[in-house]
């Protein structure tokens, strides 16, 4: 083991940002790894700032670090002008603490949030002086997983890790490292411990599993070697608010994207969008108790000094003692210059009471998702939203002062059709004539409505999992006239990159067979894909067809109902069935009520947990 | 809510050392602040749409340069002991920054119209494997030379230039050659000490030394043949 901290000195002496790659925050940990009995290096596949803004990451930081007998340390994707200076001087990727080679850890760790970082994961892998897959591998290297909401469908990068932590990652991560001491101790290899960690509920270690495929390219069949279960169930901690009491955020001395304190107020959804994937993988919907949270922000905002203190979860408006909460932080922080934000507002007049609530002096931007922009596609999707709550809630923001109203739609979703467009249109033209009314004259011409546009990407674990992308040339057109129709003052439209949307939905279906594509796109420079300026859809065009990847059978094809989908062995909660009977469900325009106000609608979870619903 | 009738101004005096060199100038009132928020010093905050604690500080730091002689000024709601202050603060700042000291003031003309001049360090290291010990001292006359050469070039060039390197001393140390030197600074003619910099850096000798480390000693307000301190100032 060679623990001799590396000089970073002279390779950060001309770079940007130089501070992401220092270290030393307030809250920050160092431990002697010499004297703990396992240790892991927490690695994110973006830049420090964004990493830094990820929650998962400071929790397992926390609670790897509060127990006495292991260390957890951080690292994270360096910018192109460091991997340079890196690669020039011939240093490997590193620890932020302790600056040793992050491949003198017991374990690397990776936090998969999208499809989009894969190329990212293979770029840290190497410049960790890693093989990129297991099977070159030997024991002198850590053992690499991965875990987080890009993992549930792992197969793209399944031959890069050698296992993935399904779900909530709070306990089971203590139980990998207590596993890995103890036979460490006992003396077995890598690929011994790696083949104990198969029995760890919610692992999945893909070199168990073999996959035939057939001759139209689905999968036949899995071969599960060994005994070796044939599922990785979903990993679910009920106890959720116990781990956030104790938790201290690491302060960065240096801004990142989400510069402020938060509390995880709320874990899950369960208002069942049809494309939502967090509104599947993160159920059962649990609450932390509120004079806790309050315990938690208060505490937190006097030990850290942060003026915005954020109540995050998936559905803020949805916690059920949301009122109670903002009016006490109101009374609580008053006169102490602190900011509240909710992330995550339901589109109704409600959220806007909420957001008067707990606004400032200047009442600047509220945004809502609406998602479809008619009835009848918002009960496809499950949306349980109607053009009424739309305009109140936009009636409401408006009259009680706020300038700007930012709007979320997709464009592609299943059975859209060119009425459905003209369905957003109709809602900002008519929020434009609410305006009118609602605004004084010379405040109107301060009046923004933020139209942001995204293409529909099918995801895994979701009743869309079935349902092919719309082509490119169909998604352009969408949104061409989407654009042309909303060529107006006062509306600002902004599109997300249809070409990034159809990798993201080649890989977030796709096998372990595509790992090969990613190998070569990699090497043909692509990394921080999810980076407007960074993404080449040319190398990635050029890399799908050397290896001979149809864009089609991945992105645009309709799956039959009994296909077998790589992501089988993957046990998210909800079963097949339930997901299905939604896709149906969606196909006939019916809804699913939210099973908290309407009970339990069976999606699956009440037979791997005890579900607080059922 | 706190009366805005008689400020309490407190200006200090801080270092910003080792590894905290690398945040940017928005970073470091970022930090400040929130490391004044703990602490729980008394802030004011201004007016409008977005409260903020009135902190100015001198001149900003270049990314990557240390210093043992910034200031700021902070405007307090209450009045608080200049040695509470630096003791609460001091608890709070990261490892590189530290409050060296403080005085309270009642008024004051911002900092950075006070100060005109600055007092810097270039530290050069030689490359050991490149010099013989017998060759530093012919590198220090180089440097001096060139020194000198530079500031004649500066008053050749223009007239307001003349008096912008105030005076400079070389010394040569075992593995070092320091440089100290007083920079005048305006507004407008500004000698931006980048280009004394790269001038050093473009000696043709460059090879065999580096510069190691680039440090602000103190700012001052020059007044005929006197330096000021910011703190005498306040007077």
């Amino acid at each position: 083991m060679d623990l001799k901290p590396i000089n970073i000195y002279p390779l950060i002496d001309n770079v940007i940002k130089p501070s992401q790659y220092v270290g030393g925050e307030l809250n920050s940990v160092h431990k002697d790894i010499k004297k703990c009995k396992a240790s892991i290096v927490l690695a994110f596949p973006d830049l420090y700032e964004i990493g830094m803004s990820n929650m998962a990451i400071h929790i397992l930081y926390n609670v790897i670090n509060n127990h006495p007998d292991f260390v957890a340390e951080r690292t994270f994707a360096p910018w192109l002008d460091m991997e340079e200076q890196m690669r020039k001087t011939d240093t490997p990727l590193f620890s932020l603490e302790s600056r040793i080679a992050v491949k003198e850890f017991d374990i690397l760790g990776f936090f998969v949030q999208h499809e989009l970082c894969f190329t990212n994961i293979v770029n840290m892998l190497n410049l960790a002086k890693i093989p990129i897959e297991y099977k070159d591998r030997g024991n002198e290297y850590p053992i690499i997983i991965a875990g987080g909401p890009g993992v549930f469908n792992p197969e793209p990068i399944a031959p890069f890790i050698d296992f993935f932590v399904i779900g909530d990652g709070e306990n089971v991560i203590i139980d990998i490292l207590e596993k890995l001491s103890e036979l460490k101790n006992k003396g077995f290899n890598k690929n011994e411990i790696i083949k104990e960690m198969g029995k760890i509920d919610g692992i999945y270690v893909p070199s168990f599993y073999d996959f035939i495929y057939k001759t139209d390219g689905s999968v036949k069949k899995i071969i599960v070697k060994d005994s070796f279960p044939k599922n990785a169930v979903r990993n679910i901690i009920l106890n959720f608010g116990s781990f956030s009491q104790s938790l201290k955020l690491i302060i960065p001395n240096t801004q990142v994207i989400h510069d402020r304190f938060w509390v995880e107020i709320m874990r899950g959804c369960s208002k069942g969008c049809r494309f939502c994937l967090a509104g599947f993988i993160y159920r059962p919907v649990r609450e932390r108790n509120v004079q806790s949270i309050l315990n938690s922000i208060i505490q937190g905002l006097e030990e850290t000094g942060y003026e915005e203190v954020s109540l995050s979860s998936l559905s803020s408006t949805d916690y059920s003692e949301i009122e109670y909460l903002l009016k006490s932080l109101k009374r609580n922080l008053e006169g102490s210059h602190t900011a509240v934000s909710l992330p995550s507002l339901r589109c109704d007049s409600f959220s806007v009471k909420l957001a008067d609530l707990i606004s400032q002096e200047r009442r600047t931007g509220l945004t809502f998702a609406p998602e479809a922009g008619t009835q009848r596609l918002r009960d496809v999707i499950n949306k349980n939203i109607t053009d009424e709550d739309i305009y109140n809630c936009a009636r409401a923001a408006l009259s009680s002062g706020w300038e700007r109203i930012k709007l979320y739609f997709m464009v592609g979703l299943p059975t859209e059709e060119m009425s459905d467009l003209d369905g957003i249109i109709n809602i900002i033209n008519k929020i434009l004539i609410i305006a009118k009314t609602e605004v004084p004259k010379d405040k109107y011409s301060r009046i923004k409505i933020n139209v942001t546009i995204s293409p529909f990407c099918p995801k895994p674990n979701t009743p869309f999992q079935w349902v092919g992308q719309d082509s490119l040339e169909i998604l352009d057109k969408k949104i061409n006239y989407l654009k042309r129709k909303l060529k107006k003052k006062n509306v600002f439209i902004k599109i997300h990159d249809v070409h990034r949307s159809q990798i993201e939905a080649i890989f977030a279906r796709g096998d372990r067979r595509l790992s090969k594509a990613i190998r070569i796109a990699w090497k043909m420079g692509c990394k921080f894909d999810s980076w407007k300026e960074q993404f080449s859809y040319d190398k990635w065009l050029t890399a799908l067809k050397k290896d001979n990847v149809d864009i089609t059978f991945y992105a645009n094809r309709h799956r039959e109902e009994d296909e077998i989908f790589p992501w089988e062995i993957i046990e998210s909660g909800q079963n097949r069935k339930f997901l299905f009977k939604e896709y149906k469900k969606a196909l006939n325009e019916q809804i699913t009520p939210d099973c908290r106000l309407a009970g339990c609608n069976s999606c699956g979870l009440q037979e791997i947990i005890k579900c607080p619903i059922s | 809510m706190v009366k805005n009738t008689s400020k309490v101004i407190i200006r200090f005096r801080f270092s910003k050392l080792s590894d905290i060199k690398y945040i940017s100038h928005l970073d470091l009132i970022n930090l400040l602040i929130r490391a004044l928020r703990r602490a729980k010093i008394p802030m004011l905050y201004s007016k409008g749409y977005h409260p903020k604690p009135k902190l100015s500080t001198a001149y900003a730091l270049k990314v990557g340069w240390e210093s043992v002689g910034e200031y700021a000024d902070i405007i307090l709601s209450k009045k608080l002991s200049t040695k509470t202050f630096v003791k609460r603060i001091n608890d709070q700042l990261p490892q590189g920054l530290k409050v060296l000291k403080a005085k309270s003031v009642k008024l004051s003309q911002s900092l950075s119209s006070q100060i005109n001049c600055m007092r810097y360090q270039l530290i050069f290291s030689y490359r050991p494997e490149l010099v013989k010990r017998q060759e530093a001292d012919l590198l220090l006359k180089l440097f001096t030379e060139n020194m000198i050469g530079f500031n004649n070039q500066l008053s050749k060039n223009a007239k307001y230039f003349k008096e912008k390197l105030l005076n400079f001393k070389i010394r040569s140390l075992p593995d070092n050659i320091i440089i100290d030197f007083l920079i005048a600074i305006g507004s407008q003619d500004d000698l931006k000490i980048n280009d004394l910099i790269k001038f050093l850096n473009s000696l043709e000798n460059k090879r065999k030394f580096f510069l190691k480390r680039i440090l602000r000693i103190n700012m001052f307000r020059k007044d005929g043949d006197l330096l000021l301190s910011p703190f005498t100032l306040l007077k």
